[in-house]
């Protein structure tokens, strides 16, 4: 499970948080002795800011990749399609910050709409993934969550917004990473839909 | 517009660091107008700078650029050394400088070559498409790179924007055990830094000739440039960082967020690879001056679509020189010597892997920064790209709009622009008619 930022870009640290939150889950699941099939066990997770090479290494020799990383507001209207079946549209004009998507990207690119990057970097995430999957590195799934944010100017700390939904999404992430890592599952992984975050 | 006008856009130049664009207009066959648009916005560093304690500067210069951070500590730490009368010139201190700068070199030089430039020659649109068909040498470029990373990180404490650098040496020194642990590693990188040349070189090059003014550092130990030295060029200009501001002049544009430097008595220069290159290239290593001939390049390289070629040859330089210095080293006694300010001016110029950079900073007498002054490649480039752009289509003119504007991009490409680290500056003008 990989958490994409950047931390001094206020929302845009907000896979950074959420990876942290899930390792305090997993943490606290261990020194419980809640960890029931010892799963939690096999989920490495990790923060990246986003530089590709290191998103390469990062995933090398994993079965599955769960990534979450901000994403900025769909400008317009539009539904992603068939290309990407588990992207349900978020909204009309503004998805509301705090908004979750998840995408399936383990046999599809990202949609045009979310492949561009706000890093000056040459390549972003959606350019990591593709490298890899033209290169043969890039584990057998792909989840993507991206979570709406409202602000990326320099500064620290998440919208309230996006705070609200870190706790929701470390512990959904972390439930789908589990999903994943059971060696040669019987039934194919769960899909889950857009979730909202809670009105405020 | 006539019907004989043409002209060619680029809104958003793709594989170059930060956002500029591109725009030629031409009226029949005779080119009336080109701009290198650079429209990222401007980030006032050398503002931000002022009123800091000349310690913290390697550590803020650092963050204009992801992709040469360690040009922005060095040249900001010979510069605050300058004005404190401090110099580092010998001695396993400036090995580690030149090492981790090596380290830079080698990342940033391996991103151009294979992920950015490549494609241009194999006509692909990006790294990702030229990887579905030219997988080895997306792997070659992915190896060189995690080279560059693992020497980064070992000196500098991170792969990116490094922690470890500080005005008078580092805060820890590697110990000589984990430096050897690169070896191997870099060895693997030098070789195929050594293919790469072979390859590059058999590349297909349209016939430009770069008439410019070439501007580099040359190291006054004979070394290949990289850390040090004097600011000469290929027509006589031989200066001292101290007087560059004599003889270099900045001026604002207004299609460009990036001041425009050029020689006050000759105008255009370029610098980088082809400067340095033309300049030192018989202190380049028997490795790499050896991979150069073999790479047909003779003592001067001006055809800016070769440059691919110069930084392969400057890669096997970077990881040849690296071992070197990992054979050689032994643990200086403290990991940094004292610096203490003084009311002083110092002047800092180092070689970035895209060309030469210039920090001056005036310090109080309690090293609070008064005044700071930063002259990026790129914005020193930026007249020299124009130019380029605009023997590029007067060759080209009989190509199509389609053809001539990548062809426009490729010029635009080979320097390896960063137009983030060119929009730090402060020129604010208000015009109020």
């Amino acid at each position: 499970m990989i958490g994409v930022g950047n931390p001094l870009r206020h929302d845009d640290a907000v896979g950074l948080e959420v990876a942290r939150r899930a390792q305090a889950l997993v943490e606290d699941a261990a020194s419980s002795g809640r960890m029931a099939h010892a799963r939690e066990a096999r989920i490495a997770i990790c923060e990246q800011e986003g530089e590709p090479l290191a998103l390469l290494e990062a995933w090398e020799g994993a079965d599955a990749v769960v990534l979450v990383d901000a994403m900025h507001r769909p400008h317009t209207a539009r539904r992603t399609g068939p290309a990407i079946p588990d992207a349900e549209e978020a909204t009309h004009g503004a998805a509301p910050a705090g908004t979750i998507q998840r995408l399936d990207a383990s046999t599809r690119p990202l949609p045009a709409d979310l492949s561009s990057s706000s890093s000056t970097h040459a390549l972003g995430l959606a350019g990591a993934l593709e490298l890899g999957r033209a290169l043969g590195r890039l584990p057998a799934r792909v989840i993507l969550y991206g979570v709406v944010g409202a602000r990326f100017d320099a500064g620290v700390g998440l919208s309230p917004a996006v705070q609200e939904v870190v706790g929701q999404l470390a512990a959904r992430a972390l439930r789908e990473a589990n999903e994943l890592s059971r060696p040669r599952s019987p039934t194919p992984p769960r899909r889950a839909s857009t979730a909202r975050s809670p009105p405020r | 517009m006539s019907e004989r006008t043409r002209v060619l856009r680029t809104d958003y130049l793709a594989r170059v660091e930060g956002e500029g664009a591109m725009y030629v207009r031409l009226d029949g066959r005779k080119v009336v107008d080109v701009k290198l648009r650079i429209y990222e916005p401007p980030r006032f560093f050398e503002a931000l700078l002022r009123g800091r304690a000349f310690t913290e500067a390697p550590d803020i210069t650092a963050r204009i650029c992801g992709i040469c951070p360690v040009a922005y500590q060095m040249s900001a730490v010979r510069a605050m050394e300058d004005a404190c009368g401090v110099q580092i010139d010998d001695g396993p201190l400036r090995d580690l400088r030149r090492l981790i700068y090596c380290g830079e070199w080698i990342e940033s030089h391996s991103l151009h070559v294979y992920m950015l430039h490549a494609p241009d020659f194999l006509g692909y649109a990006g790294a990702v498409e030229m990887a579905r068909e030219h997988r080895a040498i997306v792997e070659e470029g992915l190896l060189m790179k995690r080279a560059g990373n693992a020497l980064m990180a070992l000196v500098g404490g991170r792969e990116v924007h490094p922690i470890n650098v500080r005005v008078g040496g580092f805060y820890r020194v590697p110990r000589r055990r984990e430096l050897h642990t690169l070896v191997e590693q870099l060895e693997a990188a030098r070789d195929t830094a050594l293919a790469t040349v072979r390859w590059a070189s058999e590349l297909p090059f349209p016939e430009v000739d770069c008439t410019t003014e070439l501007v580099a550092l040359t190291d006054p130990g004979g070394e290949y440039p990289i850390d040090r030295g004097t600011i000469r060029s290929d027509r006589g200009l031989d200066i001292v960082p101290a007087q560059f501001d004599e003889h270099i002049v900045e001026d604002h544009v207004e299609h460009s967020n990036a001041l425009h430097a050029r020689i006050r008595e000759r105008g255009t220069y370029l610098t980088g690879p082809l400067a340095r290159y033309a300049l030192s290239a018989s202190a380049l290593g028997a490795l790499a001056r050896g991979a150069a001939r073999d790479a047909g390049l003779g003592e001067v390289c001006t055809n800016p679509f070769q440059s691919i070629v110069v930084r392969g040859v400057e890669l096997v330089q970077a990881c040849d020189e690296a071992l070197s210095i990992i054979g050689r080293y032994e643990e200086p006694d403290a990991p940094a010597i004292e610096v203490v300010p003084r009311s002083a001016v110092g002047h800092g110029a180092t070689e970035a892997p895209r060309g030469l950079l210039y920090h001056r900073y005036e310090l109080a007498e309690d090293g609070a920064i008064l005044d700071a002054r930063i002259v990026p490649p790129t914005s020193q480039n930026q007249l020299a790209i124009e130019e380029n752009l605009r023997a590029v289509v007067e060759d080209g003119v009989d190509l199509s709009d389609q053809q001539l504007t990548l062809r426009c991009e490729q010029a635009i490409r080979n320097h390896d622009p960063c137009i983030s680290c060119a929009t730090h500056f402060l020129t604010l003008t208000v015009d109020r008619g």
